[in-house]
């Protein structure tokens, strides 16, 4: 399907907003066709247009690194790593460094990243020219997925405008290598790619240290706050606004720009322009990302240091609530089930942990739980946890922990050999369950 | 720096999961810091060894024909983050002269 349409529903920016990299409301058709995201109808911005947007952009500098530490701006694919942390390690280090725009979104729920390539690609670019003039950068890469065809051609016209006004950036290399898989778009996978390496994830010994920084790997979103932020960088709030993407009711996706003191309330209303059900479960963070229950954050802003307090996160911005009255076990199994198969299969406990897990939530799924079969799957939950060489797994042990948790009801109905008798399929859009 | 022998610096194990393949030498030889899961991958102690798992450890890392486990050395004070040192003890033990 390839229902692909967007409503330009007017943002209202009052005086006391912060600068948004949307104003208005993208819509994007049914979940996996992000990748597909610009069709006929959406238009990026041109390079005039852009100029008339946005203030032409500074050079970059060290001065940069020093505002994007005060504005705490952090990475926005979900790890929520500062980013000034990563680039004064690269300053550091005196070798030549590779400027990276992920755009090869790995949850599948998301949809920010090819709305804002797709709609602002100047945007996007100019993060990236900022960055790569700060650090020294001798290449920049526009990393996407081998399908992101429109994407390519997107960042491809917007190169060339930028090309042609004489702007003296770095000429940016456009890799499409990422194959359509969860991983290919994890910087460890990606940093192998660009040293000639295949495109899986790597193991370091000190993951987290900072310590592999002459490939900086950024999300999107956040080099387009960055490019945001140094446009008045004293009293900039560009990190005050958070990208959300939403599932809708019929399955597809809209992105809203809002601002992180909004309540997640005010994010599925104004993406949606209707409310939940305080009883609705729903899963924050994509597919590898946790249940809630509505009720419990709803009044939660949207900030992820606010969430994190709280034990919750919004990963990469995603709200998938579950609209229909529908059997949270059964849909937690299919999406497990996702997560097995895009497994690199490179790490025991995820090659064989994930399809044990999602196997083992198959059936409790269906009434058929073995005798012993929950105590078996907090067992194997245990075992994965933290034990692949990238997050993979880690994001599949915290999705079902939480099922157990938020549909603790229904687990212990289904572990009696009984069904809830909700519906169990076309929940959510999970690749290869045909919904 | 000079360091006294026999004051161990804070060490840990750590698993190259890609790397490891289950062939298990690692808890036949340190049978008190490495456990097996039920795929028979190792798991293998969170914090810190303790002066006793030291040796067997080591032997383990060296043992391990896929070079998969590592030593890691912590500056003081560090552990959990910051700065780490790999001393990437990985050499098979046939092979060390």
């Amino acid at each position: 399907m390839s229902a692909e349409a967007v409503e330009a529903s007017g943002g209202d920016d009052g005086p006391d907003q912060p600068p948004r990299i949307l104003a208005e409301t993208v819509t994007v058709g049914p979940s996996g066709s992000a990748r597909g995201l610009l069709g006929s109808t959406l238009a990026s911005e041109g390079w005039r247009e852009h100029l008339t947007s946005w203030s032409p952009r500074p050079g970059g500098g060290r001065w940069l690194v020093d505002a994007a530490w005060s504005a705490e701006l952090r990475g926005s694919g979900g790890g929520h790593f500062p980013a000034a942390r990563k680039w004064r390690a690269a300053l550091d280090q005196h070798g030549p460094v590779t400027v990276v725009v992920n755009a090869a979104e790995s949850e599948w729920l998301s949809a920010k990243d090819a709305a804002v390539l797709g709609l602002h690609p100047h945007l996007v670019l100019d993060g990236a020219a900022l960055l790569a003039e700060t650090v020294g950068a001798t290449r920049t890469v526009v990393w996407l997925h081998e399908s992101a065809l429109p994407m390519r051609r997107s960042v491809a016209v917007a190169c060339r405008e930028r090309r042609a006004h004489g702007d003296p950036e770095p000429p940016v290399d456009i890799i499409m290598a990422a194959p359509g898989g969860y991983l290919s778009g994890e910087s460890s996978a990606i940093k192998s790619a660009l040293r000639g390496g295949p495109v899986l994830p790597q193991f370091q010994a000190t993951r987290g240290s900072g310590g592999d920084v002459e490939i900086l790997v950024h999300n999107v979103e956040t080099l387009a706050r960055l490019a945001l932020l140094a446009r008045s960088p004293s009293t900039s709030r560009a990190t005050e606004a958070r990208l959300i993407t939403v599932l809708t009711p019929g399955c597809g996706r809209r992105v809203v720009d809002v601002a992180t003191t909004v309540r997640l309330a005010g994010a599925v209303e104004a993406a949606v322009g209707r409310g939940l059900e305080p009883a609705t479960p729903v899963l924050l963070g994509g597919y590898g990302g946790r249940w809630a229950h509505w009720s419990d954050v709803a009044e939660l802003p949207v900030a992820e240091d606010a969430l994190r307090q709280q034990g919750h996160s919004l990963g990469p911005g995603i709200v998938a609530p579950l609209w229909q009255t529908g059997c949270g076990i059964a849909v937690t199994a299919s999406i497990a089930g996702y997560l097995a198969r895009s497994s690199a299969g490179q790490c025991g406990p995820c090659l064989f942990g994930l399809p044990a897990l999602a196997e083992s939530m198959t059936r409790l799924a269906n009434g058929r739980a073995r005798k012993g079969e929950l105590d078996l799957f907090r067992r194997d939950l245990d075992a994965v946890a933290g034990r692949g060489a990238c997050n993979h797994p880690d994001g599949a042990v915290r999705l079902l922990r939480s099922a157990l948790d938020v549909f603790a009801a229904d687990v212990a109905v289904h572990a009696s050999g009984d069904s809830c008798g909700r519906p169990s399929s076309g929940l959510m859009p999970v690749p290869g369950q045909g919904s | 720096m000079t360091r006294r022998r026999g004051a161990p610096q804070p060490t840990r194990l750590a698993v190259d999961p890609i790397a490891c393949g289950a062939v298990g030498l690692c808890t036949y030889l340190a049978p008190d810091v490495v456990d097996l899961d039920r795929w028979g991958y190792p798991i293998v102690p969170t914090e810190d060894l303790r002066p006793e798992q030291l040796t067997p450890a080591r032997r383990a890392v060296r043992a391990c024909p896929r070079h998969a486990l590592h030593l890691l050395v912590h500056a003081a004070g560090e552990v959990g983050g910051g700065v780490t040192v790999d001393i990437h003890d990985s050499t098979p033990l046939a092979h060390r002269v």
